[in-house]
Order: C-alpha cells, then sequence, then structure tokens
C-alpha cells in the first residue's frame, strides 16, 4: 500500500474525531488538541510525493512537519516519535526492524516528555499497542494493526481513572481523574486508521 | 461563540498585523512569521525574547519595545510555537552579546523553546534561558511538572530588559533574571471562564456563586472551587500566600501587579489594588511601584491575579528604569 493512504486515513480520522478531541482537552486542558494536531496533519498529506518514497523519508517528512505546524506539546512529541521511528527503520522489510523503530520512539518521547507510562499521557496508548507488536511477530499486518488498535484504545480508556502528573493536566491535581487523556486518545484514533487501512 | 474575529485560523496573524499598524514607529513584524520585533533594534546588548500561545495580550508582542523585549513569538492561541518560528526570532535579533529566551514554565513551551535554542547554538549563535514559575497555586505540588509562569513574567520582561539595555552581559542580565523570578510570587482566581475560538466552547461551567481559585492563564479550571464572598477577603487569603512564599517581613521592599485576566474591569482590579495595598502597608512592606490593568490575560476571562516581587536595590533601580512598549510604559 502507498504510504500516502495510510497518512491520508490518519489525517481523514482525526478529522472525523477532532470535536471529540477538542473537548476531552477541554476537561483537563485548553481544548484545541485537535485542532492543533489536525493543522499538522492537513500540511502532511500535502505532499504525497514526499510521502511515497521509503519509510525512513515519510516518517522524517512527517516528524519535519509536525514539529513546525502543530506548536503546543504535541507537536514536539509526535515529532520527536516519528524522527526516531524514521531514524531507526532502515529498510522497513521485517517486524523486528518495525518494532524497533516504535521502541526508538517510544523511547525518544519518554526522554522529551520526562514521562512514562501511568502518567495519563500518549504513552499510555502507545506502549500497550507495541507490546502487542513485541509478542506477534509473525502475525500478519491486517491482524497484527487490529489488535493494536484494540490495546491502544484500551489504553486510552485506562487514562480515565489516571492521575495525570505531566502536562497542562497536571495543574488540575486530584480533578485531572475521571477524564481520558486527549493525546492517548489521538494516538489510539491512529492506530485505528492504520488497521482500518490495512483491511 | 461570539467573537469579534473574521476567520479563527486568521486570528493570531491578522492581530499581529494590527498590533505593528497600531504601532508603525517601534514595531515590525516578520513576513510568514507570528513574530513581531523591535523596530530600530539596537545591536549592543544582549537580546530578549519571550513569547508564547496567543490569547494573553497584551503578553508578549506588547512588551517588545525600548527596556523590555526585542522579539516576541506568538504561537496560536493558547499553544506555544514551534521551534522553527522560535529560531527565527532568534536570526532577527539575536546580536553578538547573546540571547536570552523568557520561557513561562509549561511543557510544550519548554520543549519548543528548548529545542530551538539547541539548534540556534549549533548555528553559532549565543544563546540561553530563564524559565518563569510563578504560581504559587501550584507550589508544593508533587504531581504537577511544576509552578506555571503566569502575570509574573512580565517583571522578568522588565527588568531582564532595563538590564539589557545597560549593555550587560548575557550572564548579567541572566542572572537578574533570575534573581527576579526567585523573589516573586502571583496567585490567580477568576469568576467565570473565557471561550478558545478553536473549540467554541466556555473552558468550564460555574454555578452563580462560585469562583475558581489558583488558576492559570489558558482557561483551565484552577486547583480549587469556592463560593463568592467579598473581594477584600479573597485579596487577604492571596495576599498571605504570596507574603508566606517570600516570606515577607517589616521593612521589605517590594513592586506589586493587579493584573486582569481580560474580562475585569478597571474598577474591579483596583478594588483589589486597594486592598492589597492596605495589607502591605499593614505589615510595613514598602511598594516601591505598582501595576493595575491587564498585562497578561487568558483571553476575556473575568478574573485577576495578584503577583509581588521582593526587591533589592538593584531590582528596585530597573524595575523604576526607563521602558516605552505598547503594553507598558514607565518613565
Amino acid at each position: 500500500m502507498e504510504q500516502a493512504k495510510i497518512w491520508q486515513a490518519i489525517t481523514e480520522k482525526l478529522i472525523a474525531n477532532k470535536e471529540l478531541l477538542n473537548d476531552l482537552d477541554q476537561a483537563i486542558g485548553d481544548g484545541d488538541h485537535g485542532t492543533n494536531l489536525i493543522r499538522g496533519f492537513n500540511e502532511v498529506i500535502k505532499d504525497p510525493v514526499k510521502l511515497n518514497g521509503t519509510w525512513q523519508a515519510s516518517f522524517n517528512f512527517v516528524a519535519m512537519t509536525l514539529m513546525s505546524k502543530v506548536g503546543g506539546s504535541s507537536g514536539p512529541l509526535f515529532g520527536i516519535f516519528f524522527l526516531n521511528m524514521s531514524k531507526a527503520i532502515k529498510t522497513a522489510s521485517t517486524q523486528q526492524e518495525w518494532l524497533d523503530a516504535y521502541l526508538a520512539g517510544i523511547k525518544a518521547v519518554k526522554t522529551l516528555g520526562k514521562s512514562d507510562v501511568g502518567e495519563g499521557t500518549m504513552l499510555d496508548a502507545l506502549i500497550p499497542a507495541v507490546k502487542i507488536l513485541e509478542s506477534n511477530l509473525n502475525l500478519n499486518n491486517k491482524d497484527l494493526y487490529k489488535q493494536m488498535a484494540l490495546a491502544a484504545q484500551e489504553g486510552a480508556e485506562a487514562t480515565i481513572t489516571m492521575l495525570k502528573t505531566k502536562g497542562r493536566a497536571s495543574y488540575l491535581k486530584e480533578r485531572s481523574v475521571n477524564h481520558m487523556d486527549p493525546g492517548a486518545k489521538s494516538v489510539s484514533l491512529i492506530f485505528e486508521a492504520v488497521s482500518e487501512a490495512l483491511q | 461563540m461570539k467573537k469579534f474575529i473574521n476567520n479563527i485560523n486568521d486570528i493570531v496573524p491578522e492581530m499581529l498585523e494590527g498590533i505593528t499598524l497600531a504601532n508603525p514607529a517601534t514595531l515590525e513584524r516578520i513576513d510568514g512569521f507570528n513574530i513581531i520585533i523591535r523596530k530600530n533594534k539596537k545591536n549592543n546588548k544582549v537580546a530578549l525574547i519571550s513569547g508564547g500561545g496567543s490569547g494573553h495580550e497584551p503578553a508578549h508582542a506588547g512588551y517588545v519595545g525600548e527596556g523590555m523585549l526585542d522579539a516576541a513569538v506568538c504561537g496560536e492561541i493558547f499553544t506555544s510555537p514551534t521551534p522553527d518560528q522560535v529560531i527565527s526570532a532568534i536570526h532577527a535579533v539575536g546580536t553578538k552579546q547573546g540571547t536570552l529566551l523568557i520561557i513561562k514554565n509549561y511543557t510544550g513551551d519548554v520543549m519548543n523553546f528548548e529545542m530551538a535554542m539547541e539548534m540556534a547554538q549549533s548555528e553559532g549563535y549565543t544563546c540561553d534561558y530563564v524559565i518563569v514559575n510563578d504560581d504559587l497555586a501550584l507550589e508544593n505540588s508533587t504531581f504537577t511538572t511544576g509552578k506555571r509562569g503566569i502575570a509574573g513574567t512580565i517583571f522578568v520582561h522588565k527588568i531582564a530588559g532595563a538590564k539589557a539595555e545597560t549593555g550587560a552581559s548575557l550572564a548579567e542580565v541572566k542572572r537578574v533574571a533570575e534573581k527576579v523570578i526567585a523573589n516573586l510570587g502571583s496567585y490567580g482566581i477568576s469568576a467565570d471562564a473565557c471561550t478558545v475560538p478553536a473549540n467554541g466552547k466556555k473552558s468550564f461551567i460555574l454555578a452563580d456563586n462560585e469562583v475558581e481559585i489558583g488558576l492559570g492563564i489558558h482557561g483551565e479550571p484552577g486547583v480549587a472551587k469556592t463560593t463568592i464572598k467579598p473581594v477584600d477577603e479573597f485579596v487577604t487569603d492571596l495576599y498571605q500566600k504570596i507574603k508566606d512564599h517570600l516570606k515577607l517581613t517589616a521593612n521589605d521592599h517590594v513592586g506589586v501587579m493587579i493584573n486582569g485576566l481580560g474580562g475585569t474591569p478597571l474598577m474591579e482590579l483596583s478594588i483589589v489594588a486597594r486592598k492589597t495595598l492596605k495589607l502591605l502597608a499593614a505589615d510595613q512592606v514598602t511598594c516601591e511601584k505598582t501595576f493595575v490593568g491587564n498585562y497578561m490575560t487568558a483571553l476575556e476571562m473575568p478574573g485577576f491575579s495578584i503577583s509581588i516581587l521582593k526587591l533589592d536595590q538593584e531590582l528596585t533601580e530597573l524595575l523604576k528604569a526607563k521602558a516605552v512598549t505598547p503594553g507598558m510604559v514607565v518613565v
């Protein structure tokens, strides 16, 4: 499948859920997570030629575009994730290589955000999804991404009961509980879009 | 949502265009970037750059000018600017003496400004930064990303700006900026939310008799909700928190800022100023300079914050030094 189609599917999925993402952010942040992320992805899909080179080039282009268009904390965090995937992906021909790329991306997000699982962030959706890949290296992409999307969704749901300790949500202290983290939700939507595109 | 705008996507560039058209002698924009710089900038001084999300007007573009900032980098509403925007500002105003970035303590601001600083340094620019964290509502909190930077940031712009204007080195300008941050405390309160245009809805809902205390400048709820009472009682509470933090005692000297969050009439801010200054006088603390007005707003929030800066001789002189910007004039 052409990579541009995957990025298109991700962008459309985020656009379809813009209000949901903004509303989730409204509860514990300032209400524009969807708008900001979509501004970046809309720029990404403007250039299908750049997206359809190697996966390495594609991730690099997406990373740089998100970093220069999104702003806030989502821009650098999603940007550094794809940037480090780009550095690790090389031929993109084996699941092991994809796993290494995801792990490199996660490591960079952890370092930049000074965060880890359980703090109510995008990592709480990302890490469970990548764990599925880690333990199913021989599964076909269609079934694999279906399971990864499910794990990401469960991870996003799990942020509801968490006390948010990173980013703007943390300023609400105990009042941040009972709200889903919008960053975790957008990660789960991204996996959902990829899974649907592969079916 | 009812707002006097044309198109949501054009709010920031059109606002910046308006600011420069209204101040043609002192301000100019950089084409293609949401950056306002000082016209006729001085090249023999440390450059000061601040910024962050828009929606805090007159912060930050309003503090560009003589005695304060050399450039303001303006992100989308309540969203920090991106690294390439910050780098463009460094390119535009950075000098041989160096550039100091004044960053408010928010995850996005810190990440984007730090990334930009590292990239600019690799290009050969001399850069350093300070992080302002004056919001006492989050003091001693073990599960936040630290105290936010709010209205007290303007004291950092003012004093670091005055120091830079004297031709001081980057290390010296950073030293006074850090001295301000170490001697600063703010606390905010609001009677209602604001509406971020991207979302179009009020950021939180309060009953008619409720207020949010300990809030920041992004329309988020505070650390607690309480019942409305005469403002003198709120001022006394907030003052006490700041006084404890700064360990204010008789014969101390301070600067005071009573800051409106965008939707509070000057009438109410003046009543807040009245009580704050009376409390300081009762404690035999000398107020060297008082600012009352909208300095760091949160769109149309009907709230205010009190900021107090403990002063020594050096900070007093720098606070009283000349500054002429659209958002603050000290002569």
